[in-house]
């Protein structure tokens, strides 16, 4: 891989151990405590040794909110690209490879999801509970899973008839094996990590845009870039930090999962 | 393998054509300019637009304010916050007080060029009552147990009980008996396309972008300066105030605490302040564990640095009691909870608790704490963050929940499912909080009752005798106070911001636009 | 960031091979029967999550609780869920969508809607349009090497849509008004943005859409691949070979995966035209889709998202009939 794309994964990576790391550790371990952290009379600060970035407009810490907004995200994403795939691939596997009504049933499920628009269906699941990132991720796992069985079904059903598969049938391969390795493994893993990668820089848009527009997604106090975004929109201070640290994070994030899944793409030749 | 040759001519005209198009298109745009975008109107924003343009079936401010414009009363607001008549033109109370027969102006049209008579007003307060409309103001018309035509210039009511003045309740609009077919009114009515009234503006449409136009109706008593209004809908708080600067509107009704600094330094910019009854507080829910106890709701009453929680998010008076300082039922007598982690530990301590390690508890319980706030009310996220860190920093396990309004509502309202909730409410002058803290009322949701204070609110309602009104809802605030079934915050300084070129302006505090007829527009 | 599953494949693998005939009859009605059966899916998924979510419409009056079985009873609310869907569906088809319940009480769901969707259309189409034009042109120009444009493309198009418009308007506003302050020219017809409706507004709607949460970088991906895996085909070979002109082969090539491409990003933009028109504040489907569900409107919300849904099957139904009438080898039989 070239080197940029190495430059992305690198950071996707800590920024994925951040966000696993802060995510699983208790939260009396950490050296910064998000509700008592509230100090009116620091309020948009600049820069400083004891704010690297400043301070938002009730006096918090913007470093320490950045970096624990990582687990905001990293989890439900990994829950959204977790699902998408199984659903994704399971959907795709079982009507690529078997055919015949259960394959017509699982294709029509897979449409009717596919036919309502991503956002709307997330926007209404989480009219249900609009506190829970976990929810936003579930959902948009399973409204991307749809693109994914797509995928995988269109390629399987196009290697059936391939000169291996019938080698390998011919050998007395079971149908597992040529599925789960041969077709699965060998020929569509690419793909679905690209879609996987589309999927969590997905996500951390649909939860910036969320917040920002209509106060879903992560609930203060617990930080996220996208409602450190639209908490400090409109705000007047001296501290420019407030809206562009969040602003710069997610625009870089989504542009390294741009980066990595490009780098996996396959060019077909011949 | 014979690799493709590279592209030949045509490919680059296919690429240049794809790119240029969007330039040139923003281009066009951009020079599609010098056009006035000025009239002769009054631009003025809100959050939501109204959803319906029909005074029975008010819902939300916005629409409150613009049927203002469309519509009249038979009493109106005067400067002073005091009734005078609008449609009516003078009224007579009967010797026991149960019956009022008020005499109408004759020199009034609808919009459409209909004469007013009583028979609009008989169907106003008839149809509101009907069960069929299913009207959000039915209140103001219960109090009316009949309406009667003696001709076609006057009406008879008559009341359920003796009122003391009741031209201080009949400031609900009236309708146009004409525009309906049944006695009742229904949302579906054609009339929500074509409303009629006989205030100083018609409605003339609505626009395809959600705003509402309206026009000076030439027919009006009083000739208005202003030719039109148009009501815009700008949802994005973070915008309201940016297009008053760019001169694209020309009133805000309320001005964000944080927009002040801008537009107080901005010469094309004028601040109007003005006293809104609306009080904002935090208030316990008496149904459940600990919040019953009345120690444990002082103790948090002192553990509140109300102050500290106002400072932030603007200017205003912190208060002791369900009334604005300016009111005169407001008690200057009562001390409010000071600031004191030691009363407030000694008051936790004979209730039980026990502080351990920093953390009260009770029989190995600690003491959680659940606030829930709404969305929609602005500035209320700094304050519950804030409360919470001061909380938290007390030794409570606090969590905290926004909810849309919706869900907010059926919560609270309806489920009573809440520990501690973060609201404001809002009174019109008459400042009538039965429905909050008497027992039996509607908006009690806190499940407040005191035996004193539901005989002092009746007493209140009953009497003539304004000093008697004075001194029993002087003493309610008293005991709520001492009872603490909420923690009273503060009032918010109100501002609205108009453009310069609208002078001799005076805003009513709760309709905004009641005295249009003195605005002047350059 | 490419939707790979866009890809044309060589083997025809499409219901209408399935079909397995060359008449267009068959396969078209099947089709249509799949979209209504589609339909009918949606909207059964749409009013559970309505119906789950808490807080009503009768929350919202402010004396609802007191005449709580009556608003219950004229607005339909007090029947069970699998009635209500069966009402509805009946009522749809009779072009009966009900009535607004709290957006706007009283007003038909197809009046207010169907202007609404009008508004939308005329933004969705011409940014699906900018997008696959500006996707192709940037495609052609970047397929198969690696370039400098293709990653400021990347850049740009990977900013949230909300932010771009935000960064956009907030410029075209501040230039304005100093240009107007400083007397070089009159007030444009367009300011202040995002107040008026103008052609500016809708310019930079579409402008938005077009290219913003990573629309276009999807776009150019996927037609790059295309670009590339036609010109390494044999056939393009052949063609140089003979001498022919390559791009006429090339270009019709792409018509059927452009296609695919298309319908793929309907369905991205239809999401996205919700948050476009919410900080654009332009009065189209998505925002009255985003105050309906605020406001618990019912049948307001469940008309737009069935329109929506419609909207989608539809492109992906005018999708499927394009590539069947460029692509004749998916009209036969499948082997």
């Amino acid at each position: 891989m070239k080197l940029t794309a190495w430059l992305g994964l690198i950071l996707l990576m800590i920024v994925g151990l951040i966000g696993v790391v802060t995510g699983l550790l208790p939260d009396g371990w950490l050296p910064y405590d998000i509700v008592a952290d509230v100090s009116p009379s620091d309020a948009g600060a600049a820069p400083s040794a004891a704010h690297w970035l400043g301070t938002d407009h009730l006096g918090r810490d913007v470093a320490w909110r950045l970096v624990l907004a990582t687990r905001a995200f990293v989890g439900p994403g990994l829950l959204a690209c977790l699902l998408a795939s199984v659903i994704g691939v399971g959907a795709g596997a079982v009507s690529g490879f078997l055919g015949g009504p259960i394959a017509a049933l699982v294709r029509y499920l897979s449409t009717v999801t596919a036919s309502i628009p991503r956002f709307v269906l997330v926007l209404l699941a989480i009219a249900i509970n609009g506190n829970s990132t976990w929810l936003i991720g579930a959902v948009a796992g399973v409204a991307y899973s749809p693109a994914v069985a797509e995928a995988v079904f269109s390629r399987i059903d196009s290697l059936q008839r391939a000169d291996f598969v019938l080698a390998a049938r011919a050998h007395g391969l079971g149908p597992f094996r040529i599925l789960g390795y041969h077709l699965l493994w060998v020929n569509c893993r690419r793909m679905v990590g690209r879609h996987a990668l589309n999927l969590f820089g997905y996500l951390l848009l649909l939860e910036t845009t969320l917040s920002y527009i209509g106060g879903f997604g992560v609930m203060e106090p617990q930080p996220s870039w996208g409602n450190m975004l639209a908490f400090e929109f409109g705000y007047r201070t001296d501290n420019i930090w407030g809206v562009w640290a969040p602003a710069l994070a997610i625009w870089v994030t989504i542009f390294c999962c741009g980066l990595v899944s490009d780098a996996l793409a396959e060019r077909r030749r011949g | 393998m014979v690799t493709a040759r590279r592209t030949s001519p045509r490919a680059s005209t296919v690429r240049r054509r794809a790119t240029s198009l969007p330039s040139i298109l923003l281009l066009a745009s951009l020079t599609l300019a010098a056009l006035p975008a000025q009239g002769q109107g009054l631009r003025y924003a809100e959050d939501q637009a109204p959803g319906i343009v029909n005074p029975v079936f008010t819902t939300t401010m916005p629409e409150a304010r613009l049927n203002e414009l469309v519509f009249e009363g038979l009493y109106t607001d005067n400067q002073n916050l005091a009734s005078v008549p609008c449609l009516a033109e003078s009224s007579e109370l009967s010797a026991d007080r149960t019956a009022l027969t008020v005499k109408l102006r004759s020199d009034v049209t609808w919009h459409d060029g209909t004469p007013f008579t009583s028979a609009d007003v008989v169907y106003t307060i008839e149809a509101m009552k009907n069960k069929g409309t299913l009207s959000t103001e039915k209140g103001r018309v219960a109090w009316i147990q009949k309406a009667e035509a003696l001709d076609d210039h006057t009406v008879l009511l008559q009341f359920e009980r003796a009122e003391a003045r009741p031209e201080d309740k009949l400031l609900f609009k009236v309708l146009p008996a004409h525009k309906f077919s049944g006695p009742a009114i229904k949302r579906t009515d054609p009339f929500r396309n074509e409303p009629v009234g006989t205030g100083p503006y018609r409605f003339a449409r609505y626009n395809d972008d959600n705003s509402i136009s309206l026009e000076s109706h030439a027919d009006h008593r009083d000739a208005v300066s202003i030719h039109e209004i148009v009501m815009r809908e700008v949802s994005d708080k973070n915008y309201q105030a940016k297009l008053l600067l760019y001169e694209s509107l020309e009133a805000l009704v309320r001005v964000l605490p944080r927009d002040l600094a801008v537009l107080q330094n901005n010469r094309k910019v004028d601040l109007y302040p003005y006293q809104t009854n609306s009080w904002w507080y935090l208030g316990f829910n008496l149904e459940r564990d600990p919040w019953r106890e009345p120690a444990v709701r002082e103790a948090i009453g002192h553990l509140v640095d109300v102050e500290a929680l106002l400072a932030p998010i603007g200017t205003g008076d912190t208060l002791t009691g369900p009334y604005v300082k300016s009111s005169p039922y407001y008690n200057h007598d009562v001390p409010s909870w000071d600031y004191s982690t030691s009363r407030a530990a000694s008051l936790l301590e004979s209730a039980g608790y026990a502080q351990d390690g920093g953390q009260w508890s009770r029989d190995g319980e600690p003491l959680t704490l659940n606030i829930t706030a709404h969305q929609t009310l602005e500035s209320s996220q700094e304050v519950v963050i804030n409360l919470q860190s001061q909380l938290q920093s007390a030794g409570f396990d606090v969590q905290v929940e926004f909810l849309d309004e919706a869900a907010w509502k059926a919560r609270i309202w309806r489920e009573h499912d809440y520990d501690l909730v973060l609201s404001q409410w809002t009174f019109d002058r008459n400042e009538d909080i039965r429905d909050q803290f008497h027992s039996e009322g509607a908006r009690n949701f806190c499940s407040y009752g005191n035996e004193q204070v539901d005989e002092l609110l009746n007493k209140a309602r009953d009497t003539t005798d304004p000093h008697e009104k004075k001194a029993a809802l002087r003493e309610v605030h008293r005991l709520v106070h001492a009872d603490t079934p909420m923690i009273f915050l503060w009032t918010l300084d109100s501002y609205a911001a108009l453009s310069t070129r609208v002078g001799s302006v005076v805003i009513h505090p709760f309709y905004f636009f009641t005295f249009v007829h003195d605005w002047r527009m350059e | 960031m490419a939707d790979p599953q866009l890809r044309h494949d060589d083997t025809p693998s499409s219901d209408l091979a399935r079909a397995g005939s060359w008449k267009l009859v068959f396969p078209v009605l099947r089709l249509v029967a799949v979209f209504m059966l589609t339909l009918a899916g949606a909207v059964l998924a749409i009013q559970l999550l309505l119906w789950a979510s808490p807080g009503d419409p009768v929350d919202l009056v402010p004396n609802g609780e007191e005449i709580r079985a009556q608003l219950e009873a004229e607005w339909g609310l007090d029947r069970s869920l699998p009635e209500r869907y069966v009402q509805f569906l009946g009522r749809a088809l009779r072009g009966d969508l009900g009535s607004s319940l709290t957006y706007r009480p009283g007003a038909t769901v197809t009046e207010l809607i169907l202007p609404a969707a009008g508004r939308s259309l005329r933004l969705l189409i011409p940014a699906l349009l900018l997008s696959m034009g500006l996707g192709l042109g940037l495609g052609l120009l970047t397929a198969g090497r690696s370039s400098v444009v293709r990653r400021l493309a990347q850049v740009v198009s990977v900013a949230p849509v909300f932010l771009l418009a935000f960064v956009a308007v907030h410029l075209l506003n501040e230039l304005a008004f100093y240009g107007m302050e400083a007397g070089w020219f009159g007030r444009p017809g367009w300011f202040a943005l995002p107040d008026t409706d103008s052609a500016m507004k809708s310019s930079l709607a579409i402008l938005v859409l077009a290219v913003g949460s990573g629309a276009l970088a999807e776009v150019h991906a996927a037609v790059e691949d295309e670009v590339v895996r036609l010109r390494n085909a044999t056939f393009v070979d052949a063609a140089v070979a003979r001498g022919a002109p390559v791009w006429k082969h090339v270009l019709w090539n792409l018509l059927p995966p452009l296609a695919t491409i298309a319908y793929g990003r309907a369905a991205f933009f239809v999401g996205g035209l919700v948050i476009v028109e919410k900080v654009l504040h332009l009065n189209g489907a998505g925002s009255m889709l985003w105050q309906a569900c605020r406001l618990r409107d019912y049948p307001v919300a469940l008309g737009i998202t069935v329109l929506a849904a419609a909207a989608v099957c539809g492109a992906r139904l005018l999708g499927d009939l394009v590539r069947i009438s460029v692509d004749p080898r998916l009209r036969e039989v499948a082997q």
